[in-house]
């Protein structure tokens, strides 16, 4: 979660890739969809998706990164706050709630730092993770007895999945979008026990494959498939079917090489079972597409020398449209 | 001759000092701004409850530009005390020590122009409490003193939208950066939906209270007779992520049992209508276990006015009195309440009032005392017939021992005399009393047989007695007794004495629990032969520590 400095790579994938698929699951749902995440204090994402939206569930730290403190100035909560309030007014929104703390901290203490719970009332169909550093890095928060304790934002999304695995709604199906914007370069010794400890034999394959490369390069397609491998066992170990879309790696706010970021964008839809559900996408289908970015208005394949791979949709709807979990458990009429 | 008044005369103190004075809870804010929602006719109403600020939307018939510029008057409204509930000019100010910025916009059915109104009580706070503290310091007179008209023409703002800002007919109130001391205790729920569906005119819920439609009807009917206005508003609370409708209250739970058909009475005297009141009494002569919801309540047009313990006194008895669950609805367009909500306003109508809420209260107490003697009579007949099966199942045992028959006579004789007395006394129900009939007429009939039959004891004592045990010749009119029938109306019976207590709703120490238990081994336990007579020396313990609380 970073300081909010929009840039015309975030405006281009809000406005092209993230808002056409939003608006295409709410005409397939039939229904406005609720909005869980970090939408920022000026709240650009969902000024741009607000005609899809109808609640939101939004969390917003007070001074990234230092550790939460009531003590802390509360004014980007408060402008957030704000936003969301004229949206309600205006009747863009038919309501909304507001965490002050960062996501981890709330969802795994299940309260914020003014100890207003944590509840979610139905099922969420969009998550926003934008969460802007390492996905291995641990939020350390002092809890009530001053212990210094870790959150991961790993467990933030397990959690995230576990409550909606277990909420029951009589209006809402429980399918949704996750996107999860990570930080590409915080990552490197993480890396290595990744590569070092895993059992798997297509993530074994695609470490040999991208063993030639280095840097930055690198770093980025261990991350991709460390963030499929993790967060596809989480989406089947809460009985919802994942379907990865292409990664798109591009350029967050401010000039060094360290604001690359990569947004994963996930379609989970419920697939109950004796076990698991299951996840219809192969490892090496996923991890040899090609990463997307941004150049100029436009999202194009990137193209890395040194290693073999395919091209993939640069429109986030046809991606979706064309995979097995769309034609299995999106396009079938109950 | 009048004295000349200038704006200086007022000071702006006072409407700090009035607000503190009137709302000593921060919820009272809420009920303030939902009773202006109800004046505007409105069906639905929001309150949300997130982040730092409180919203409270309504679909009433919103504010015309001329309307919302009189909502900054102090003390003086337009409002018609006879059928608005808010009509004193001072609730828009109850969150002024509340919130550091108020914002109400509406938009008027009539001119369909969206107005903000916005209130600056941060600053407003903030010169006050530096004007206190020059004071302190001797650093200001009184003639240099703000006063009340400049303090709030500068910090309230006044201002028209377009229809874009403010798209639904109604009003919505911002309640913006709430003091965080306050706002701790309106975020949790349960506390404020507690207090919402005390004070305010919500619906009784039709799936979790059984009487909730023919209640609501009732009291329609009746003030529709009168010609009594009442309003009834749906309300939904929403505090962070938790939102839920509110009903009133009650539910079927409430009871210990099915509550007993709601009694109504009219409350009037002299020619004066003043509204209507409903109670529930609880099933077992037992109090209602929630506090909250024991006894009645008054409402004026559905705002609660005081608390329910402060009119237990107008009934004989506390323990009837705890034993219902009811409200006094109140719609006499004269009785006002006070501006706190505490009572009616003092008036010689308020006087009648009282007169005749002393009045239904003893209709309530004697529905109550018919009720506790109807079914300690039930108790009792049940009792008896049990008592009298077991002795005719155990008589032949005692065939031979006239000292234990002597003993079974005098149990006879009191089932006798018990049921007969309360035949005679009328305090029986009366579907009921051929059964009691029977049993004092089985009693006598079997009481004449065991003398009979003590008497040829007595001759056998003397002569040897040969061949099988003599019949008790009544055991057929016993048979013919009915089957105890109210057992599923009472509590199960307290199993030991300290049991006594809890089910009376009695706190009762740690010492003293032990000295109870102390009691109950050593004296109650070592008097019973058996366990049948121990829990019933305690059923009786109970029914007689029972009276002497109700005598209380």
């Amino acid at each position: 979660m970073g300081e909010f400095k929009d840039t015309i790579q975030k405006e281009v994938i809000r406005t092209q890739w993230c808002k056409s698929l939003i608006k295409f699951v709410h005409e397939k749902l039939g229904y406005k969809l609720i909005y869980l995440g970090l939408p920022g204090p000026q709240a650009l994402d969902l000024l741009e998706w607000i005609d899809y939206i109808d609640q939101v569930i939004a969390f917003q730290c007070r001074e990234y990164p230092k550790p939460s403190s009531v003590n802390q100035s509360l004014d980007k909560v408060l402008e957030l706050e704000k936003k969301l309030r004229d949206f309600e007014r205006q009747g863009k929104l038919t309501t909304f709630s507001l965490y002050d703390g960062y996501i981890e901290e709330v969802v795994l203490r299940g309260r914020d730092i003014n100890g207003n719970h944590l509840s979610q009332n139905d099922v969420v169909t969009i998550y926003n993770l934008d969460f802007c550093n390492g996905i291995t890095a641990p939020l350390k928060v002092k809890d009530d007895e001053g212990n210094i304790q870790e959150y991961y934002k790993s467990d933030a999304i397990r959690r995230l999945l576990e409550i909606q695995r277990d909420i029951s709604s009589q209006t809402r199906c429980k399918k949704f979008i996750m996107f999860l914007t990570v930080h590409s370069l915080f990552w490197k010794e993480e890396a290595k026990k990744f590569v070092s400890q895993t059992e798997s034999e297509p993530l074994k394959k695609y470490f040999l494959k991208i063993n030639s490369l280095r840097g930055g390069p690198r770093w980025i397609r261990l991350l991709k498939a460390y963030i499929f491998d993790t967060v596809k066992r989480y989406f089947c170990n809460y009985d919802f079917t994942p379907e990865f879309l292409p990664v798109i790696y591009y350029k967050g706010a401010g000039l060094v090489i360290e604001n690359w970021l990569l947004l994963f964008t996930i379609i989970g839809a419920e697939n109950k079972g004796i076990s698991e559900a299951p996840c219809f996408q192969r490892t090496d289908d996923f991890l040899s597409q090609k990463f997307l970015t941004v150049r100029g208005k436009s999202l194009i394949s990137l193209n890395q020398r040194g290693i073999d791979e395919i091209n993939c949709y640069q429109d986030s709807i046809k991606a979706f449209c064309n995979s097995k979990c769309y034609e299995q458990l999106w396009n079938r009429r109950k | 001759m009048g004295i000349k008044i200038t704006k200086h005369d007022i000071g702006a103190e006072i409407i700090s000092i009035l607000t503190k004075g009137m709302y000593f809870d921060p919820r009272d804010a809420l009920r303030e701004y939902v009773q202006n929602g109800i004046d505007a006719d409105a069906q639905n109403m929001e309150i949300k409850i997130r982040g730092n600020s409180i919203v409270i939307q309504d679909d009433g018939c919103g504010m015309d530009e001329e309307t919302m510029r009189k909502v900054v008057r102090v003390g003086i409204s337009d409002k018609r005390p006879s059928v608005d509930v808010g009509f004193r000019g001072i609730g828009i100010y109850s969150s002024f020590h509340l919130c550091d910025n108020l914002r109400i916009y509406s938009r008027s059915r009539t001119d369909n122009t969206p107005y903000l109104l916005s209130f600056d009580f941060k600053k407003m706070r903030e010169i006050l409490h530096q004007q206190q503290v020059e004071r302190l310091k001797s650093q200001l007179t009184g003639d240099q003193l703000i006063d009340l008209q400049s303090l709030l023409e500068k910090h309230i703002d006044f201002k028209t939208l377009g229809t874009k800002e403010f798209p639904k007919v109604g009003t919505r109130v911002e309640m913006i950066n709430l003091d965080p001391n306050f706002f701790k205790s309106l975020t949790k729920f349960e506390e404020v939906a507690d207090y919402l569906r005390q004070v305010v005119p919500l619906h009784f819920q039709s799936q979790k209270f059984k009487w909730s439609e023919k209640i609501e009807s009732k009291v329609s009917d009746v003030c529709r007779k009168y010609k009594a206005e009442f309003e009834l508003v749906n309300l939904t609370l929403q505090v962070n992520t938790r939102i839920e409708k509110l009903y009133r209250p009650y539910t079927d739970e409430c009871f210990n049992g099915e509550p007993l058909e709601p009694h109504f009475e009219e409350v009037k005297i002299d020619g004066y209508f003043f509204g209507v009141a409903w109670g529930c009494l609880n099933p077992v002569r037992k109090k209602i276990s929630d506090r909250e919801l024991r006894g009645f309540l008054i409402k004026k047009q559905g705002f609660a006015i005081g608390k329910r313990i402060n009119i237990a006194k107008y009934f004989r008895r506390t323990t009837y009195f705890d034993r219902y669950i009811g409200e006094i609805m109140v719609v006499h367009p004269e009785l006002l309440p006070n501006a706190a909500r505490t009572d009616f306003e003092i008036s010689p109508l308020r006087v009648l009032f009282y007169e005749s809420l002393s009045d239904i209260a003893t209709e309530y107490n004697d529905i109550a005392d018919k009720y506790q003697e109807y079914t300690k009579g039930d108790e009792q007949l049940d009792e008896s017939i049990n008592k009298l099966k077991e002795i005719e199942a155990n008589i032949s045992f005692y065939a031979e021992n006239t000292e234990q028959l002597v003993n079974i006579i005098m149990d006879v004789r009191k089932i006798h005399d018990l049921i007969k007395g309360r035949l005679e006394r009328k305090v029986l129900r009366e579907e009921r009393t051929a059964e009691a009939g029977d049993v004092v007429r089985s009693a006598r009939a079997l009481e004449r047989e065991i003398q009979r039959f003590i008497s040829q004891a007595r001759e056998r004592g003397k002569v040897k007695r040969k061949g099988k045990t003599p019949e008790v010749k009544s055991i057929e009119r016993i048979k013919k007794l009915p089957e105890a029938k109210g057992k599923e109306l009472f509590e199960n019976p307290p199993e030991n004495l300290v049991e006594i207590f809890d089910i009376l709703d009695i706190s009762v120490s740690k010492q003293l629990k032990t000295i109870l238990e102390l009691i109950d081994e050593k004296f109650i336990q070592a008097s019973a032969s058996n366990k049948t007579e121990y829990l019933s020396i305690l059923k009786n313990l109970k029914d007689e520590i029972e009276d002497v609380l109700t005598e209380e």
